[in-house]
């Protein structure tokens, strides 16, 4: 076949399947691809398949699940704790864990983790990405090494001394990326370690920064959010959505099709099919060695993902804990043209609790 | 050219980007779906270093290499096992093709897969034989000797006549 020839036919041949295909969403490949830059600055990439050997399970703990919520009027509110103190936001926020547009594709609480000490305030561990301006409010936690608010006011919450001031969606934490004209607000509660710093952008002004505000308490027991219950395992409890069965021996695991929260069982182990979504929480042979502080404990995360089949992604996130040393691992096979799936390790993070 | 710092500057690239490289990929995997998954998954791998490729001469050029290389290595490899793991449902019809284009398409996918890749990267995608061989981290003579062996070995799937360059 002469070159010229050859040429002409592939190159039909590529046109054909460039008028044949549909983009995906560029909006949502931007994301994944922050979210994997994020998971690769916090150095915890994980190898999917090398992920299983370096695993030991000491001996599956007897689960203790904790009774579901009585009955009764769906709270209006959730709870996301970090630092130390407890903040209340509307049940219908996603909780997220590091999330890197905030207020992107739904409102929401983010929490910012960072390291052991954390960088002080305009000193960022993160300069601002390709994030598209937010279009929708969003809180974001996040520690600081000390108390420090230029310009701010001091109020008290709840008998907690704190200090706040409104800046300009330009001067935001993390972000250059707030619609010109929202409301941004800051307070900044002094804690042991340093400071606390909470912020709020919406476009409606500072009513919701203030039902906010009024909501803090101290504390570490972070969830509450509605449709869960709260699961003990391996020295922590968390919660995961009611609906989800536990698997905590081998046995049951291969009659999972989906939503299962695994306890200390390891189903690459089983053989059995994986489910499309799972959350599989096992001990760790040792503790990880790059962390964060998140909700008082010390998190490795990872996260990794690819496309599996047409239009299907595979989702596997992961955290792994220092002590107690457990690994979190939650797989979402998904489809590309669908809702975006949850954050569903996220909140489980946010209401992880040390068991007493 | 693409917008320097500007925060959409991903995904209008993106949107530019995204048929001629499906249009690329397919002749290597001879299905579209397929094609599409590894530029999909070169994407993401783009939008976690944008920062960096942003500032490329052609960051379509490095975001064709990862695609390539997932689609010919790794990447359907993993697929294929991530297929077995979990239960996916019957691929979507691929595009309609010519009954010309499609019996190229199957002479396309028996080659081995040395020859196929430098027939689609010299003829489909323009690169001249050195880039080719960068890319593949091949001697630029290597290429050069699949490339008349391609040629020879698909004209005689297709039926065709052996080119002259390919007979000696």
């Amino acid at each position: 076949m002469p070159g010229t020839d050859l040429d002409q036919r592939l190159r039909r041949l590529g046109e054909a399947a460039a008028a044949a295909t549909i983009p995906r969403d560029p909006a949502a490949t931007e994301r994944a691809g922050g979210r994997r830059r994020h998971a690769r600055r916090l150095g915890v990439a994980v190898a999917l398949a090398g992920v299983a050997a370096a695993l030991v399970v000491r001996g599956a703990l007897v689960p203790r699940p904790e009774p579901d919520r009585p009955a009764g009027p769906v709270p209006a509110t959730r709870q996301v704790a970090h630092g130390g103190l407890v903040f209340s936001v509307p049940a219908s926020w996603q909780v997220s864990v590091g999330e890197l547009c905030p207020g992107s594709s739904g409102p929401e609480a983010v929490v910012d983790v960072q390291p052991d000490p954390p960088p002080a305030l305009g000193r960022e561990l993160r300069a601002a990405i390709g994030c598209g301006a937010a279009s929708h409010p969003f809180a974001l936690l996040r520690s600081l090494p000390d108390a420090h608010l230029p310009g701010s006011t001091q109020r008290t919450v709840d008998g907690l001394p704190v200090h706040v001031r409104r800046v300009a969606p330009a001067q935001a934490v993390n972000l250059g990326k707030i619609p010109p004209g929202w409301s941004v607000w800051q307070a900044l509660f002094p804690t042991e370690d340093g400071g606390l710093l909470l912020q709020v952008a919406d476009r409606a002004g500072a009513e919701r920064f203030e039902d906010i505000l009024a909501s803090v308490r101290p504390g570490h027991d972070g969830g509450g959010a509605p449709g869960t219950r709260r699961l003990a395992w391996g020295g922590v409890s968390f919660e995961v959505p009611s609906s989800w069965q536990v698997v905590s021996n081998r046995e049951d695991a291969c009659a999972v099709e989906s939503d299962a929260v695994f306890l200390g069982v390891e189903l690459a182990r089983t053989g059995c099919h994986i489910p499309l979504r799972h959350l599989e929480v096992t001990r760790l042979a040792s503790p990880p060695g790059h962390t964060v502080r998140l909700n008082g404990f010390d998190v490795q995360r990872g996260s990794q993902g690819g496309m599996i089949g047409p239009g299907r992604s595979l989702q596997e996130d992961t955290a792994e804990l220092a002590d107690p040393p457990i690994r979190l691992r939650m797989l979402t096979v998904s489809s590309t043209s669908g809702e975006p799936e949850p954050r569903w390790l996220d909140a489980v993070l946010v209401s992880l609790r040390p068991l007493p | 050219m693409y917008y320097v710092n500007d925060p959409s500057s991903f995904q209008a690239f993106y949107a530019a980007a995204w048929p001629r490289l499906v249009g690329q990929v397919y002749p290597l995997t001879g299905d579209l779906a397929a094609a599409e998954d590894a530029v999909q998954e070169a994407m993401i791998r783009a939008a976690s270093h944008w920062g960096r490729l942003e500032r490329y001469d052609a960051p379509e050029l490095w975001v064709r290499r990862v695609a390539v290389r997932l689609a010919l290595n790794g990447f359907r490899r993993a697929r294929r096992q991530a297929a077995l793991l979990v239960r996916l449902g019957p691929p979507p019809p691929v595009a309609s093709l010519d009954p010309e284009d499609r019996a190229l398409v199957e002479a396309l996918a028996k080659l081995p897969r040395k020859y196929r890749e430098v027939l689609v990267l010299h003829h489909l995608a323009d690169l001249p034989v050195e880039q080719v061989a960068r890319q593949l981290g091949t001697p630029s003579g290597t290429v050069k000797g699949r490339l008349v062996e391609g040629r020879r070995r698909l004209a005689l799937l297709l039926g065709e006549e052996v080119p002259q360059d390919a007979r000696n």
